[in-house]
């Protein structure tokens, strides 16, 4: 009996996981290459983009701006501000958290001043921002050593030559 | 008979490019600052290496080229025209060195896109580009746009034969009643509007909700770029980056405001507000917007690319405005060009192709050389009309009252044609690799133009020969043909010239 309870349980949570799965997908995912080329294709529809929060969000009232970017370009994204609070972005130090946006793209949007942009209704961060691999390179240190030598003894050099610049 | 050129001449000019290279190390000192500012350990190394680099390229022309020979013309010109040469690759090297850039080619493009105030960008991973690099990109914009040879006259002035140099520089016009007062001026002027405008455009940032520190690192780099008429942003969707009309109305401001004859500026700030009304360069660039602000909106109508109004003024004039003053700003991407359609194309290569006022930071053919050539059309027509008896004499207003000679049609006549070919000459090029002619001369004109924007031609992936022509176009387009002209004869002189 409760053997036969726990198999419904698993099985309707795993229609609830198949559902979600069938709800996600039914939004095409594309790249911001595809968007921005083929912007009439995708007009007013619900997309789905993948890429990295670069810059910063811009809070704006209740709204924010996160501008995320693929293999291509950015787009900017209009999320609640809700949406963006635990989002990191990418900048030199570190790489921007992977997100995976649902929303309505808009090739112009008549909110935004014709802005081409995407208006997020779920944010989802799939990997989270890491720190980027900055080494200093020991070549560079040699060779600002040797130039370094040799600008002194050229100013040695003027000045043993009196050589007014 | 063509003379070879004597040693002497040779080490005159090595001389003073000696001088040019310490001046441009120098320089990199503020980026380094930055660096410092923002812990960026390779940038502050690069920086280094760069700064020792010029100094000692710079030390050794003077150690072994010292001359008290004095300038003369032909040699200021050359002169001039290897400064941005050489400014160009000692500019090149730390952006090379900061491996955004997949080869020392497109870092000298890019160094040289800088200087120039154009806006082109070969850069690869902008968004993670550290803050002292992309310090350096927009402080070559502001060198470029106030000019390497003015600064040099406010700070290295040590004879009066440098000032043969300026006119080199695309300057013709004093401001003060010499020259080197003339360029401090422009130095002082582009100092107090760097001032004002970084406040204010931190101001909008904190606004728009950027954080404190990159309010006032995108207020300074936006305003070098935007009055220097340059182009070039921190982040790699530009201005649209910002998502902010704030943002669009206040580079606009400072877009037109680069693109003002300097002169004018000065006459209007301290004695005759009217002139604002009547010069013959404000007139033009007036008619001008409005005639090919017509076109495009024509052309955008048809399309019925934008929803509304105002998205239609956001993307037509901003585009149109950062086309016509030389900036390259904008607020749509590179392929969303392809989609308007070919008038509105047409519209904005006009704009590019004319540019702003002269004695400005701004490129391409300039609005007094198109009012002038109006007016001799004008004359012209008026002797075919009245009276074989009556006399005609066309007059024009340019800070003052100048009755129009052959002279003045001759000299902007020339500088016109050399602008359409090198325009053409740039789109045949891009022809040569096979992209379509509109795109081909829309890139050409922005390039030689020193305007920035782009149809999506330029990428690191385009051919290294267009690269290069590019180059060309962008130095040729900024110094006005003069000083390179005297530059390839120089060299040919030296081919063929006769002891």
């Amino acid at each position: 009996m409760v053997n036969n309870k726990g198999k419904k349980i698993k099985l309707f949570l795993f229609f609830i996981v198949l559902i979600n799965y069938f709800i996600f997908f039914s939004f095409a995912q594309v790249s911001s290459k595809d968007l921005i080329e083929n912007p009439d294709k995708y007009d007013q529809k619900e997309i789905v983009y993948k890429g990295e929060a670069i810059g910063e969000v811009m809070v704006r009232k209740d709204y924010s701006w996160v501008n995320v970017k693929d293999n291509y370009y950015a787009i900017g994204v209009w999320a609640k501000k809700e949406l963006t609070k635990d989002i990191i972005t990418g900048d030199y130090t570190k790489t921007g958290d992977i997100l995976e946006i649902k929303g309505v793209f808009n090739k112009s949007c008549i909110l935004h001043g014709g802005d081409l942009d995407i208006h997020a209704n779920e944010i989802k961060i799939l990997e989270r921002s890491k720190k980027r691999k900055i080494e200093l390179d020991i070549k560079k240190i040699k060779v600002l050593i040797i130039l370094s030598l040799v600008f002194i003894l050229e100013v040695l050099f003027l000045w043993k030559k009196k050589l007014k610049i | 008979m063509l003379l070879k050129p004597q040693l002497e001449d040779l080490k005159v000019i090595l001389y003073h490019i000696g001088k040019i290279s310490i001046l441009l190390g120098l320089f990199m000192f503020l980026p380094l600052f930055v660096g410092i500012l923002y812990s960026e350990t390779q940038a502050i190394l690069d920086f280094s290496i760069s700064i020792v680099f010029s100094f000692i390229f710079g030390f050794f022309l003077i150690l072994f080229f010292k001359t008290e020979t004095e300038i003369h013309f032909n040699h200021a010109m050359v002169i001039v025209s290897l400064s941005w040469i050489l400014a160009m690759f000692l500019g090149a090297i730390p952006l090379y060195l900061s491996g955004h850039f997949s080869s020392f080619l497109d870092s000298c493009f890019e160094a040289m896109s800088g200087f120039a105030t154009t806006g082109l960008t070969l850069a690869q991973d902008l968004d993670h580009l550290a803050n002292s690099y992309n310090f350096w990109r927009h402080l070559t914009m502001f060198i470029g746009g106030i000019g390497i040879i003015v600064i040099a006259l406010s700070f290295l002035i040590t004879s009066s034969a440098y000032i043969r140099m300026y006119i080199g520089e695309a300057r013709d016009e004093k401001i003060l009643p010499n020259i080197v007062s003339t360029a401090r001026f422009i130095l002082y002027i582009s100092i107090v509007y760097f001032i004002v405008g970084t406040l204010s455009l931190t101001i909008v940032g904190l606004i728009e909700g950027l954080t404190l520190k990159s309010a006032i690192l995108n207020g300074a780099c936006l305003f070098m770029a935007a009055f220097n008429t340059g182009g070039f942003t921190i982040y790699s969707q530009n201005i649209l980056y910002y998502h902010s009309i704030l943002f669009e109305i206040l580079t606009c401001v400072f877009m037109l405001l680069g693109a003002i004859n300097f002169k004018l500026q000065y006459t209007i700030l301290v004695s005759e507000k009217k002139e604002l009304f009547r010069d013959i360069e404000i007139k033009t660039l007036f008619f001008s917007i409005i005639i090919t602000f017509t076109i495009l909106g024509i052309a955008l109508r048809l399309d019925n690319l934008y929803p509304n109004s105002l998205s239609f003024f956001r993307k037509g004039f901003y585009q149109l405005i950062s086309a016509h003053t030389g900036t390259g700003y904008s607020n749509i991407y590179s392929p969303q060009f392809l989609s308007w359609n070919n008038l509105a194309i047409f519209g904005i290569i006009v704009a590019m192709a004319i540019g702003g006022c002269s004695c400005s930071t701004t490129g391409a053919i300039k609005t007094i050389r198109i009012g002038l050539l109006y007016k001799g059309l004008a004359e012209d027509i008026k002797k075919i009309i009245l009276p074989e008896s009556s006399i005609v004499n066309e007059r024009f207003h340019h800070i003052n009252d100048i009755i129009l000679e052959d002279k003045h049609l001759r000299s902007a006549s020339v500088i016109i044609i050399c602008y359409i070919a090198l325009y053409f000459f740039g789109a045949i090029v891009g022809m040569f690799f096979g992209y379509p002619f509109l795109n081909s001369l829309f890139e050409s004109t922005s390039a030689a133009g020193n305007v920035g924007l782009s149809c999506g031609i330029t990428s690191p992936d385009m051919p290294s020969f267009l690269k290069i022509t590019y180059i060309i176009q962008m130095w040729a387009g900024r110094l006005e043909f003069i000083s390179v002209f005297t530059l390839f004869g120089f060299i040919w002189s030296i081919i063929k010239g006769k002891r």
